[in-house]
Order: C-alpha cells, then sequence, then structure tokens
C-alpha cells in the first residue's frame, strides 16, 4: 500500500512537470503565431493602385514615332489590331513596335518591384461587333502567369478608337503576381 | 469571513470606481477614432470625387465647432481635429459629404462640404437674368446629393408660399441639386417677394437665402445682394453686423453652409467665410508663383529654340510667347495683391483682385484655344 | 520510502520552478507584444500617411497636367519650394519622380528647363523613411521641336513619396 502510494506520488508529480512541460510548448507556439502576424505585407490597397498604374502609364507613353495611329502606345496596340495595320515611321510594323514599347516599359518597371512577374494581355472587347479588327489576343511578358491558380493583381483598362467610321474597343489588362 | 468581506466590498468598489472612469475614457476613445474617421473620409472624398454619407456623428454624444485659427479644424471635447484637405463643414449627425472645385480655368480650387440634411429654400426679389443666373452658380458648387440619404434639397418661397416639392417622377418630392439646375431653367419661382412662411426649423434643416439688389440684415438667413459689373456683391447674415463681400459662388456658399448659427467662435457663416478666404490665400499664393515660373520656363524654351534657329519665328509657338509673358506677370500681380492677409475685406482689394482674375481666366482660354497650354 | 518526502519535495520545488518560468515568461510575452504592437501601430500610421500624401500629389493641381501624369514645367516649378509644399501636404516627408529611360540620375535645376534632366526631388533630408513607389508618367511640354512647332512627349516615370521616421529630440 505505501509503495503504491509513493508510486502514485511520483506519478502525479511527473504528470505535473508533463503537464507544465506541454504548457511551456504551447506558449512558445501561440508567440511564434502571433510574430507571424506581425510580418509586414505589402497591402492589397496599394498593389491594386501600383498595377493600375502600372497598365495606364505604359499605355500613356510615347513610342518615339510621330506618325498617326503610333504617337503612343495604347495607339500601336489598336493598330496591331487593324485587318490593315500600318508601318510606323513606314519602317516597323504596328503590333512589332507594340511589343517591343510594351516588352521595354514592363521590364523597366520591373526593375522597381523585381519580386514580381508580370503578364500584359490585350483582347477585342466580345461585346462589341468591330469590323476591321483582328480576332487575336496580344499577350507580352510571362504568359504561364494567366493559367496558374495563385494570388494575382489585375488591373484592366480600356482603349477605343473610331477607325473609318467603325468602333473598335480592346481590353487591356495587366497581371501581377510575386515569384 | 470577515476578511472575505473586506475584501470583496474593496474590490467591487475598485471595480465599479475603475469602470466609471474606463467608461468615461472610452467614450473620449471613441469620439476621437469617430473624429479621425471623419477626416480620412473628407479626405478621401477630396481625392476620389465620390461623396458619401457620414453617419458615425450619431453613435456618441458630440459638442462640435469649427474654429478658423491656425490650424483650422474641429473642436470637440478631444481637443482640435485639424483637417489636411478644405474642408466647410456644419455640424449635425448626420452629415453629408461631397467635393467641389472653382474653376478658375487655370487652377481649380477644389474643396469638400460637409453638411448635415438641409433644405436651402432661395428667396429672389426680383425676376432677372441675374438673379437666375446667381442662383445657378450657387446651387453649382453646392453638394449632390442624389442617391443619399442624407439629402441636400432646394427650393423657393416667396410671400407664404413655399415651393420645395416639385420634383421626381412625378413632381412631388424634393429638388436634389441635379434636378434643380434642370429647373431653375423653367424660371418657376411662386413669386418675386419676401419670404413670410414660418417653419418649425427645430432641427435646423432650413437655410433661407434672399436674392436681392440691395440687402439689410435678414431677420432669418442670408441677404445676398446681386453682383454688380465687377462681379462682386455682398452677403448678409442674420445676427452679424457686418456684411461679407463676394467675389466668387464660393464664398457666397461658405456663408450658406455655415449659416446664422450662432457658435462659440462667432456666426458659423462668417467664420466658415474667413476660413475659406484665407484657404485661397495660402493656395492661390502657391499656384500664381508655381505658374508665373512656370510661364517664365515655357517661355525661355521658346526663346531659346528661336535663338538657335530650331523654331520659325511664324510658328504657333513663337506667338505664344507675349501670351506667356502677360500671363506671367499677371500671375505675380494677384500673388502680390493676395499676400494682403485681408484682402478679403476691403472692396478696393476685392475689386482689383477680381478683374485681375478675370483677366487671366480670358486668357488662359486664349492659350488653350492657340494650342499654346492645354486645358485644366 | 526513506526517500519519500525528499522526492516529494524535489517535486513541488521543480514544479514551483516551472510555475515561476511560465509566468516570467507570460509577463515577458506581455511586455514585448505591447512593445511590437505599438511599433506596428506606429509604422502603420506612418505608412497610412505616405500613402496618403503619394495618393494627393498624383492629383495635385500644382504639380500634375491630369491624374498620375506630372507636368515637367510644374515640376520645375516647384523645385527648391519645400516651405510651400509642406504647407500643402504636411511636413516630414519627401518625394522623388523619375522618367524611366534607362539613364543615370540627372537631377533637375530650379529655375532652369532642361528636357534632359530626369530627377526632380523634394524636401530630402537624412534619415529613416517608409516610402511608396507608384508608376507615373511625367508631360513634357518640349518633347520635340521642329521648326514649324513644338510637340509634347509622354514618357513613364515613377514617383516615390516617403515619411520620415519620427525620431526623439
Amino acid at each position: 500500500m505505501r509503495l503504491k502510494n509513493s508510486f502514485n506520488i511520483h506519478r502525479c508529480g511527473q504528470a505535473n512537470l508533463i503537464v507544465i512541460i506541454f504548457t511551456i510548448i504551447m506558449f512558445t507556439g501561440i508567440i511564434l503565431l502571433f510574430l507571424s502576424f506581425l510580418q509586414e505585407r505589402e497591402s492589397r490597397d496599394y498593389m491594386n493602385l501600383y498595377a493600375h498604374n502600372l497598365l495606364l502609364s505604359i499605355l500613356r507613353s510615347d513610342t518615339g514615332y510621330l506618325d498617326e495611329g503610333c504617337k503612343l502606345v495604347s495607339d500601336v496596340i489598336a493598330c496591331s489590331f487593324s485587318l490593315k495595320p500600318w508601318k510606323c515611321g513606314n519602317v516597323i510594323p504596328c503590333e512589332t513596335l507594340a511589343r517591343q514599347k510594351v516588352t521595354k516599359y514592363l521590364q523597366e518597371y520591373g526593375n522597381l518591384k523585381k519580386n514580381y512577374r508580370y503578364l500584359f494581355i490585350v483582347e477585342p472587347d466580345k461585346r462589341i461587333i468591330s469590323y476591321g479588327m483582328k480576332k487575336m489576343t496580344l499577350k507580352i511578358g510571362d504568359e504561364s502567369l494567366e493559367n496558374e491558380k495563385i494570388e494575382k493583381i489585375v488591373a484592366n483598362e480600356k482603349i477605343q478608337k473610331i477607325e473609318h467610321g467603325s468602333q473598335k474597343l480592346l481590353n487591356v489588362k495587366i497581371i501581377l503576381a510575386k515569384k | 469571513m470577515v476578511f472575505g468581506i473586506i475584501a470583496a466590498a474593496f474590490l467591487v468598489s475598485f471595480i465599479v470606481y475603475y469602470l466609471q472612469t474606463y467608461t468615461g475614457l472610452q467614450e473620449d476613445v471613441q469620439r476621437g477614432k469617430i473624429l479621425n474617421n471623419f477626416e480620412m473620409i473628407c479626405e478621401d472624398v477630396y481625392l476620389t470625387g465620390n461623396p458619401v454619407d457620414f453617419n458615425q456623428f450619431s453613435e456618441i454624444k458630440f459638442n462640435l465647432n469649427f474654429d478658423v485659427s491656425e490650424p483650422p479644424g474641429i473642436v470637440s471635447s478631444m481637443g482640435k481635429t485639424p483637417l489636411k484637405v478644405m474642408v466647410l463643414f456644419s455640424p449635425g449627425k448626420r452629415v453629408f459629404i461631397d467635393d467641389g472645385s472653382l474653376d478658375m480655368k487655370w487652377f481649380k480650387f477644389r474643396y469638400v462640404i460637409a453638411m448635415p440634411r438641409s433644405r436651402v429654400i432661395f428667396v429672389p426679389m426680383k425676376n432677372t437674368e441675374l438673379v437666375w443666373s446667381l442662383i445657378e452658380n450657387i446651387t453649382e458648387h453646392m453638394p449632390d446629393s442624389t442617391g443619399f440619404k442624407n439629402r441636400i434639397t432646394f427650393g423657393f418661397c416667396s410671400g407664404n408660399v413655399l415651393k420645395e416639392n416639385f420634383c421626381g417622377e412625378d413632381g412631388k418630392d424634393l429638388c436634389d441639386k441635379k434636378e434643380f439646375l434642370e429647373k431653375i431653367k423653367e424660371k418657376n419661382a411662386p413669386g418675386f417677394f419676401d419670404c413670410k412662411k414660418t417653419v418649425s426649423n427645430v432641427n435646423g434643416e432650413y437655410r433661407f437665402i434672399k436674392i436681392s439688389t440691395s440687402c439689410t440684415s435678414p431677420s432669418r438667413g442670408l441677404c445676398v445682394t446681386l453682383p454688380d459689373s465687377n462681379g462682386i456683391g455682398r452677403i448678409y447674415i442674420n445676427g452679424s453686423k457686418n456684411y461679407l463681400i463676394y467675389k466668387d459662388a464660393l464664398d457666397i456658399v461658405s456663408a450658406i453652409v455655415g449659416y446664422d448659427y450662432k457658435t462659440i467662435y462667432g456666426i458659423a457663416g462668417e467664420n466658415l467665410y474667413i476660413y475659406k478666404n484665407r484657404e485661397f490665400s495660402k493656395k492661390i499664393s502657391i499656384a500664381a508663383e508655381m505658374m508665373s515660373n512656370r510661364a517664365i520656363l515655357i517661355a525661355s524654351e521658346i526663346e531659346n529654340a528661336l535663338r538657335n534657329g530650331e523654331l520659325d519665328s511664324d510658328s504657333m509657338d513663337a506667338q505664344c510667347l507675349p501670351l506667356f509673358h502677360r500671363f506671367a506677370m499677371l500671375m505675380n500681380q494677384i500673388k502680390s495683391i493676395i499676400s494682403d492677409k485681408d484682402y478679403y475685406t476691403s472692396l478696393g482689394t476685392t475689386i482689383t483682385l477680381k478683374t485681375k482674375l478675370d483677366e487671366i481666366e480670358n486668357l488662359h482660354s486664349k492659350m488653350v484655344i492657340s494650342g499654346c497650354d492645354y486645358e485644366i | 520510502m526513506k526517500y519519500k518526502g525528499q522526492i516529494q519535495l524535489m517535486e513541488q520545488i521543480i514544479t514551483l520552478f516551472f510555475i515561476i518560468i511560465i509566468i516570467v515568461f507570460i509577463i515577458f510575452f506581455l511586455t514585448v507584444w505591447q512593445v511590437s504592437r505599438a511599433n506596428v501601430e506606429k509604422n502603420r500610421v506612418e505608412q497610412r500617411r505616405a500613402m496618403n500624401i503619394l495618393k494627393r500629389m498624383i492629383v495635385s493641381e500644382y504639380l500634375v497636367k491630369e491624374n498620375s501624369m506630372f507636368d515637367d514645367s510644374k515640376l520645375t516649378s516647384m523645385l527648391d519650394r519645400c516651405e510651400d509644399l509642406e504647407k500643402l501636404f504636411g511636413e516630414n516627408w519627401f518625394a522623388e519622380i523619375k522618367i524611366i529611360n534607362g539613364k543615370n540620375d540627372i537631377p533637375c535645376s530650379p529655375g532652369v528647363y532642361d528636357t534632359n534632366c530626369n530627377l526632380w526631388t523634394y524636401c530630402k533630408k537624412k534619415g529613416n523613411f517608409t516610402s511608396y513607389i507608384l508608376p507615373v508618367n511625367v508631360y513634357r511640354k518640349v518633347g520635340w521641336i521642329f521648326r514649324r512647332g513644338i510637340v509634347p512627349k509622354v514618357y513613364p516615370a515613377y514617383i516615390k513619396v516617403g515619411v520620415y521616421h519620427e525620431t526623439k529630440k
């Protein structure tokens, strides 16, 4: 009986010790969990603004060519979708110039946020049947981004042009994702 | 047991005392949060141009005032909450916040108005183009609460007839700004006599604005004289011995938003008018110097191009040179006039300022048409 | 048997020791938690302020031609006018606008219209800061000069706005 009691007392003490150690481990775990929430992440709000401004800045920039339909990046993109596209400065086809400029600007802006991947997509708006427009999708950048199931930041804009009495409406999208 | 009772009594009294203090602290903390939210939302409206209803002032008891002394801000039991953007503020439990701008062609003087549900009643004393033009100009610079709950509506009064409900699909609803501006074109006031209609103004909803060729201190609300040939007139507020000089619609709107309410800082309409003019002086001063420097920079670049033979002397840009020089000179004159702290209190100074501002506006429009500058 | 009491005593002492460790741990954790919360809050306030100044600058009539498109002549006119900018946007911040053209920084000078310069800096001083960067455009009034006229040009650029951390004096 006495032996059993002393054995039980040992067990009781050991059980206490185990509970205490378990509590310490739990607390450490909770602290680490809280600390992980303290890590700063770029806010969603800011990144949405960044993506939208990036898209707008690229579209509004000059290409360096002064002929009509070639002055701005949005102009050469619209020209790329024409059934009869022209050459800017009589030298370079619209689509080539559009790809050149967008790639260059994406690379240059990419240096500001090196830990992101970018994809630039243009396609005709499906709601408007535009005559004289090519049915194609222009994709510039990391094309694998489009179908990846990861957290993305997307910004949208429209390019609207009237050409020979007919309205051209293009949807432009930029997708950003962390590397 | 005795010890236990004593300890319990001590503990209970400590908790009760702490809760009392804490509740008071909690209320102040809540007030502080609401004021910060208000300030953030005003800034948001200023940046985005999207109006909102702000009802958080109804959540807790507030005693709010607007103090125009530097830095201008909203005064409450929490002290003064300064405002980062210009806000014409009239306290109320539920306020409507909208942005607006005074378009000077070369610059947009932007502002935010935050005011509670209001019925702005015009009392035109004459049926002339000038009267209707003034009413339209004032309304253009008021908030547009179409589709929102805290409505700022407009109407007319003449004699004992109060005409407010003549808008909406059935023609029986109150008029928000957009619809009222359409209705003004019909020039359909109930008459052109002083308003004798008594209204229950317990919630301070009604704001009466008499438009007349001459005014004296009105028995209620505001009396606004028609502008003279310089575009300048006077505003008389009930309860104020002085009149205020207006040179643009925003001077009148400031007085309307503040109205004739008596506060510890004086008559609210007068205070907001002073606030508007001080902000105008601060901002236009900086803008005038910037635009003057800008005009000189562009002119010097054109001169260089002419000198180097890169630009023909009969080109359009060469023709812009004298316009840029004149523009820079006028901007410097504006800056000099407005540097006088009390410029808005002197009729002579106001006339000079208005004349110069009109001249610059016309000059800039000419520059835009000529292709010398872009439209702002 | 003989050691039963000593064993019990040891267990109690060890248990007590661990309980004390836990209590000290909790106190330490709460203190660190409060301090880091205060720092996080301070950072958040500075971040919010930087974001607010950024949003106001990209629509400011003193600097832009249209939203997110700065006018180079306005930018140059406002160089060396930090005091005036502080009246508009508050104190303790800086802003940098740079044209992205692959070139090194060529700072613009006040009072000089230079079509080669690509960097405008306002209110910069030494210190740690929290900043945000945003793509924008710069409209250059004198882009191309031809005999028959001047044609403006729009460049891709970025704006960086930072708020200095407040230091105790």
